[in-house]
């Protein structure tokens, strides 16, 4: 029975019906090492459902398949530093929170480069020295997050060249500046989110907006 | 009457801010034609309102409900002690109920601005021990209007975030009710689905009151 499957799928994958990449995905998300050290940080899930279902922490004994599906992950307040890969594996996740992890616009890079987090409708990644003394910018960005709706860069040590290029995210409806050390906006080119409905900038060096 | 009209449009641009920062929209010159002219503009304008008093302005038809301020705690609490009917409410409350300065106030509260719209004799209401205010639609026409805005939401397969959740999600089958509706902090949809459902559900009377 298992050799018949297993034709079954190899000829499927041969000829174009399953996408391998999607496959290989979804079969071998996350080894189970990968979830014990989830759960030894304190990581915190939501495992299914549409934003009512309620926040758990990763246990050891949950298995791979269960944690797939996640919409969730919140990292906020763990010492990171580096971004796990186990995190790439999370690839349904909505809603993702880093804040206050210690991660620099390095690994913030490593996250959003990787063309991972397709359906990701909020991202926070404040709290963090993201920027400390650093020229790079949001512009390496290109076509990334998609879906993404709200980004929270509150105190992320940044000025505001370190800001450039946020307008390569399209959809953003809600972004969050505050606490920064931004003195102009002409370089965020704020005109060209055309979507955008709520921004937060005080606790800033701006003196006047036009 | 007349007067009445007159400061609604003018508090119509007035309230063209932005967010928390502040910034100030330009105003548009009012002409006769100036919604149908306009129209990308004034959607462009509602879609930058809080969520909720767009879906008053569509299901209720009252282009108040878009500016109605929020109502005070003391409204709330006596509206979610014990039910008011409609006429009771609107005698107790209406002239305690202003304008808000702004169609997006930074602290905004869902049950406050219901209980605005049952004070103003817009809404009508039950009381629930979770929301304390909850919105109940009794008039067909509403309830119809309610029906069209829940399928084009399931149709286009809009996501929405509700208050108490952490992130937009779509809306899955036909279980959702009127006043979930009046929950909603978010809608993830282009202009053109705004411009839809003032269409879809016939929301004259914002035409009217920008016009």
């Amino acid at each position: 029975m298992s050799k018949l499957l297993f034709l079954i799928l190899f000829f499927n994958i041969l000829y174009g019906d399953v996408d391998y990449e999607i496959f290989i995905e979804k079969t071998a998300p996350f080894s189970q090492s990968d979830i014990v050290k989830m759960a030894k940080l304190g990581a915190v899930v939501a495992l299914d459902g549409e934003g009512y279902q309620a926040d758990e922490k990763v246990k050891s004994s949950m298995k791979p398949k269960d944690l797939i599906d996640a919409k969730l992950l919140d990292l906020h307040g763990i010492n990171l530093q580096v971004i796990p890969s186990w995190l790439f594996r999370f690839q349904n996740l909505r809603y993702l929170n880093l804040s206050n992890t210690n991660i620099n616009i390095t690994e913030v890079k490593k996250l959003l480069n990787n063309n991972a987090f397709k359906k990701l409708d909020v991202l926070i990644l404040s709290n963090n020295l993201l920027f400390e003394d650093s020229n790079e910018s949001f512009s390496d960005f290109t076509n990334i997050l998609p879906v993404l709706n709200v980004l929270d860069l509150s105190n992320t040590g940044g000025r505001a060249l370190n800001y450039k290029g946020i307008d390569n995210i399209k959809n953003l409806q809600e972004l969050n500046l505050g606490h920064n050390t931004i003195d102009k906006l002409e370089p965020l080119r704020l005109d060209r989110l055309k979507n955008l409905q709520k921004i937060e900038l005080s606790f800033n060096q701006l003196e006047m907006i036009d | 009457m007349n007067k009445k009209i007159y400061l609604e449009r003018r508090n119509f641009i007035k309230y063209y801010t932005l967010s928390s920062a502040g910034i100030i929209l330009s105003s548009q010159p009012l002409q006769a034609n100036w919604f149908t002219d306009n129209i990308d503009d004034v959607v462009q304008i509602i879609a930058r309102f809080q969520p909720v008093r767009f879906i008053g302005a569509i299901i209720y038809n009252v282009a108040k409900s878009l500016i109605v301020d929020q109502a005070k705690d003391w409204i709330v609490a006596e509206l979610s002690d014990s039910h008011i009917s409609k006429k009771d409410a609107v005698r107790r409350f209406d002239n305690k109920i202003g304008e808000s300065n702004s169609g997006r106030e930074h602290d905004f509260r869902y049950v406050n601005y219901k209980a605005s719209t049952v004070g103003k004799g817009i809404a009508e209401y039950e009381v629930d021990k979770h929301r304390k205010i909850k919105v109940v639609l009794n008039d067909r026409n509403e309830i119809q209007k309610f029906e069209t805005v829940r399928d084009y939401l399931i149709d286009n397969k809009i996501k929405i975030k509700l208050e108490n959740q952490k992130y937009a999600h779509e809306v899955l089958g036909k279980s959702i009710e009127p006043d979930d509706l009046f929950l909603i902090e978010r809608m993830n949809m282009p202009k053109r689905d705004y411009e839809n459902l003032i269409k879809l559900t016939e929301a004259h009377n914002i035409v009217d009151w920008a016009v």
